[in-house]
């Protein structure tokens, strides 16, 4: 590796209870690499978390820190270049890196599912809604045809979408952005999954739709009894409805704690510079702050502190040493040498 | 530009904002670093050079000797022979010469063709795409008109028309293909009308030529010159076809096809007569299009051939 | 849908008309006419005059036109004047002949590309792809007459697998087919490939496979699917390519098609049959033309739905 440090060198994660019922995934240590032409690097390093049942969990960060890499890592769909090095990703106790590829395609889609960003590109033009459903439902064996459109009729209403019974032999040109990522959600619920990862799902979207996929994300969790990953950049949707938070910054995490912690008391520098440049609670009239400088490239992570050339905070501790994920205080585990007081002036 | 897999190369966006000049000397880097585009070029240059060599021959009658004299004594020599590096034909007429003769007869009338076909698509293409209304619908009619139609079928009618030869294929060359071309750069211009520089130039009251020639031009001269190596391919292959089959170039004027057909008729004695030129017009066609699709993927991985 | 397939019809119908218009004029307006030919082969001036007189070629241009537009929708073109043989005979029987060859070929053609193409996109820089794509080069760039005589010196000569030329039963057809096809299909492999490629990168793909959908399914579903779109746009240039090179194809086989006609009565100057012959061939291709366009629209959704809404 670039930086110089072998894995066992690094710290290891933060003492862990064995996997409860209670949380339906569990990510352990994961390490993904990707191979560029100077080498392999780790784009998730050393990644641990949980999501507990019906819960749903906030992964922030801005982009190119690693959170979808760590999503589709969980899915076992990383492109041909990234590799899963190291790590267990738990699902329901069942340790999915070492299933046969056919057994994961029978978890695709049934026990975990996806949405993605981008709900105009999604899905497959040539297909109607109804076929691109149905077919889903066939994949698994779940059901006869008819029942399997029956099912897709239902969903599709579940989602909100009117007379769902014609709209499925449509075609996904006929359907608007929100339409989309409403049929995005259809899908990916079909088959009950323990566990939703939802990518960005409403950052291709105009605001007003944005809070009405929200809105129906939060509903179908307390219909469907789902966990849900909910993949951002912006705070401002993890806010409207994450349960608990997790902040990833240059391949790891920083922070994590439950909404309510991390909007009141922000530990991290890093969490709290992203809260700073909310535009909601920035005061009027004075420019918005930003967090100065760049999320440092794959090939180029410094040996101590990734957030230390950036961090207001910076000790000297931080330009010797990597700090470990600590667990801190109640729920909260926190990665930081030097975590200080946030006080956030709000605007009015 | 949309995504392209991973073995497309990505040049293209490397090239977006640079001018026509860097441009140029962008694309040859590339084109450097492209193995089979650069064997490409190297054939091209190499059939360019040939053919400079075989007009001078033809055209200049003192030369005329090297590929006119025959000798009975020496009939289908064998390739390697003493004299004739090729061989001979069932004349005893030098192989090499006639093969260097036919690539500059093939080289002159597909290079020419090809310019003719550029020119007026580019023309027609810019007109129609710039102007739009009705200039656009008559040229637009124009081009459905005459693109669906084999080349081929075209090039008998007219060898029907103004008799057999060169004259027949040329102009059937000259009126299919430019639609294709045509249909290409309309679809550019009517892009580049959009864009900031364009409107800029039209709000400043910029006369429509000077915004096509100084502003449109320089930015699709990449897919002038990918589509010119693909037309040049074409009419050699069309050109070949049609003079073996006798309706192109008539004997004794030597051009390819008719060598093949020629020497087709001697095969039991010996095949060399047709298989060189064969493989002549193979080296020519393989050297164009694999610099063409270099160019291509330099300049425009979207482009299609024809 | 209807009214799209209505509205290219007509348009079909109207390119004949021009195409009719060119053909015949073309074709009447040549130096010299099957008289000179007649001529050479039998007596002089006089009978010449008189055999103008009788095949009406002294009658004014457009009544010409009118005679021979009209003869030819009645079914009765005429004789063809250096045979006798009267022209409808010919233009069924090299009409059929052609169309069984140019039917072959596409056949082949799309038969082998679209499979072909799918495989070397699906194992992508592996030795098959590799061959495959080095093949497809080859083939675009041996002229397809010269493949044609390299073809039948190795299996009609040597080893006399199939007969050197003419037309005849299926072994009649295997080599000139395979000739005509060769080309098209090398074009139409890259044209796969690169579009199989260019739909597995879309966003769409990652979504079925988040689905849980099987490899064989998004491949042969899905991407093949997808993918068909530009190679069956394609198709409107691959025809009249094929189309097109029956002309010569058809010469080397000796094989009796509108093709071979065709070449033949143009050495021979007799207009009346290559006016015939020039029109039923572009009536062919037109018509393929016609057929590739439907096929398109089929196809998109996008498309189908916007010449529906027109």
């Amino acid at each position: 590796m670039e930086d110089g440090r072998t894995l066992q060198e690094q710290a290891g994660p933060p003492q862990r209870e064995p996997p409860v019922s209670g949380e339906p995934l569990v990510v352990e240590s994961l390490t993904t690499e990707i191979r560029r032409r100077r080498g392999s690097f780790a784009a998730v390093d050393n990644v641990s978390f949980s999501v507990r049942g019906s819960e749903i969990l906030g992964l922030v960060g801005e982009s190119g820190c690693g959170k979808t890499l760590t999503a589709l890592s969980i899915m076992r769909l990383l492109p041909e270049a990234a590799r899963i090095t190291s790590g267990r990703v738990l699902l329901g106790g069942r340790d999915l890196r070492g299933l046969r590829e056919a057994d994961m395609r029978g978890i695709r889609g049934k026990d975990v599912a996806m949405v993605f960003q981008e709900p105009m590109t999604s899905l497959d033009p040539s297909f109607t809604i109804g076929m691109q459903l149905i077919e889903t439902i066939r994949a698994h064996g779940a059901g006869t045809k008819r029942e399997a459109r029956d099912r897709s009729i239902e969903m599709l209403e579940n989602v909100g979408i009117p007379r769902a019974a014609t709209r499925l032999d449509d075609y996904p040109y006929q359907y608007s952005g929100g339409m989309r990522q409403r049929v995005m959600l259809a899908l990916a619920l079909l088959l009950e999954p323990a566990v939703l990862i939802a990518d960005e799902p409403t950052t291709a979207l105009d605001v007003t739709i944005q809070a009405q996929i929200l809105d129906l994300i939060l509903q179908l969790r307390d219909e469907h009894g789902m966990s849900v990953i909910l993949i951002t950049h912006d705070l401002g949707v993890v806010h409207e409805i994450a349960d608990r938070v997790a902040v990833m910054y240059a391949s790891e995490i920083v922070e994590t704690a439950t909404a309510g912690e991390i909007f009141r008391k922000p530990q991290h520098p890093y969490t709290q510079g992203l809260l700073r440049s909310l535009p909601e609670l920035a005061r009027r009239g004075t420019p918005l702050p930003v967090i100065e400088g760049r999320v440092p490239e794959l090939g180029a992570l410094p040996a101590s502190c990734r957030f230390g050339p950036r961090c207001p905070n910076r000790i000297t501790r931080c330009d010797d040493e990597h700090p470990t994920l600590e667990r801190a205080n109640g729920d909260r585990e926190l990665r930081c040498f030097n975590p200080t007081e946030f006080e956030l002036r709000l605007g009015h | 530009m949309a995504t392209r897999p991973a073995d497309v190369h990505t040049g293209g966006a490397a090239l977006a904002a640079s001018g026509a000049e860097g441009r140029l000397r962008d694309a040859f880097v590339l084109l450097w670093a492209n193995k089979v585009a650069l064997l490409g070029l190297v054939l091209t240059i190499l059939f360019l050079l040939i053919g400079m060599a075989g007009i001078v021959i033809l055209l200049h009658p003192g030369l005329h000797h090297l590929w006119e004299d025959q000798n009975l004594r020496a009939v289908l020599v064998t390739p390697g022979s003493e004299g004739h590096l090729l061989g001979t034909d069932n004349f005893g007429r030098d192989l090499l010469w006639r093969i260097v003769a036919a690539t500059g007869l093939s080289a002159l009338m597909a290079v020419g063709v090809t310019a003719f076909v550029i020119v007026v698509g580019l023309v027609m293409g810019s007109v129609a795409g710039f102007f739009g209304g009705r200039a656009d619908t008559g040229i637009t009619g124009l081009i459905d008109l005459t693109w669906g139609f084999p080349l081929l079928l075209v090039a008998v009618i007219f060898a029907g028309m103004v008799g057999k030869g060169l004259n027949a294929v040329v102009a059937a060359a000259a009126v299919i293909l430019w639609a294709g071309f045509a249909r290409i750069i309309r679809a550019q211009v009517k892009t580049l009308r959009e864009r900031e520089f364009v409107e800029a130039a039209r709000m400043l009251g910029t006369p429509a030529w000077k915004i096509l020639v100084r502003h449109m031009w320089p930015n699709v001269l990449g897919t002038v010159l990918v589509m010119a190596s693909y037309y040049v391919a074409i009419t050699i292959i069309v050109e070949a076809g049609f003079s073996f089959i006798g309706l192109g170039v008539q004997p004794p004027t030597p051009s390819l096809g008719g060598i093949i057909a020629e020497g087709r008729n001697f095969w039991s004695v010996s095949i060399w007569p047709s298989v060189i030129p064969g493989a002549t017009i193979a080296l020519i066609v393989l050297g164009l299009n694999s610099l063409g699709d270099g160019l291509r993927d330099i300049f425009d991985p979207r482009l299609r051939r024809f | 849908m209807t009214a799209y397939v209505l509205r290219r019809f007509v348009y079909a119908i109207f390119l004949l008309f021009i195409a009719s218009l060119f053909v015949f004029y073309g074709l009447r307006v040549a130096p010299g006419d099957v008289t000179d030919y007649i001529r050479t082969v039998t007596s002089g001036q006089e009978f010449g005059e008189t055999l103008r007189e009788q095949l009406g070629l002294n009658e004014p241009l457009p009544a010409q036109y009118f005679v021979f537009v009209k003869n030819y929708l009645s079914g009765d073109p005429g004789n063809s004047i250096i045979t006798g043989a009267p022209i409808t005979e010919i233009l069924k029987d090299s009409g059929v002949n052609t169309v069984k060859l140019g039917a072959s070929a596409i056949i082949i053609v799309y038969l082998l590309a679209i499979p072909l193409g799918l495989f070397a996109a699906w194992r992508r820089n592996s030795p098959q792809d590799q061959t495959i794509r080095f093949l497809a080069v080859l083939g675009m760039g041996v002229p397809n007459f010269f493949l044609a005589i390299l073809l039948i010196q190795l299996f009609a000569v040597k080893l006399g697998w199939f007969p050197v030329a003419g037309p005849g039963g299926l072994r009649h057809l295997v080599l000139p087919a395979v000739v005509l096809a060769l080309e098209s299909l090398a074009i139409n492999i890259r044209l796969m490939r690169s579009s199989v490629l260019e739909e597995a990168a879309k966003d769409y793909m990652r979504t079925l496979r988040a689905k849980g959908l099987r490899q064989r399914r998004i491949m042969w579903a899905h991407a093949l699917r997808n993918s068909l779109v530009p190679v069956v746009a394609f198709a409107g240039i691959v025809i009249p390519l094929i189309l097109g090179y029956t002309l010569i194809v058809e010469v080397i086989f000796r094989f009796q098609g509108i093709g071979f006609q065709l070449v033949e009565s143009i050495q021979n100057r007799d207009y009346a049959l290559a006016q015939s012959l020039a029109l039923l061939f572009t009536a062919v291709v037109i018509f393929s033309n016609f057929l590739a366009d439907i096929g398109h629209q089929l196809l998109d959704p996008r498309v189908r739905e916007r010449t529906v809404a027109r």
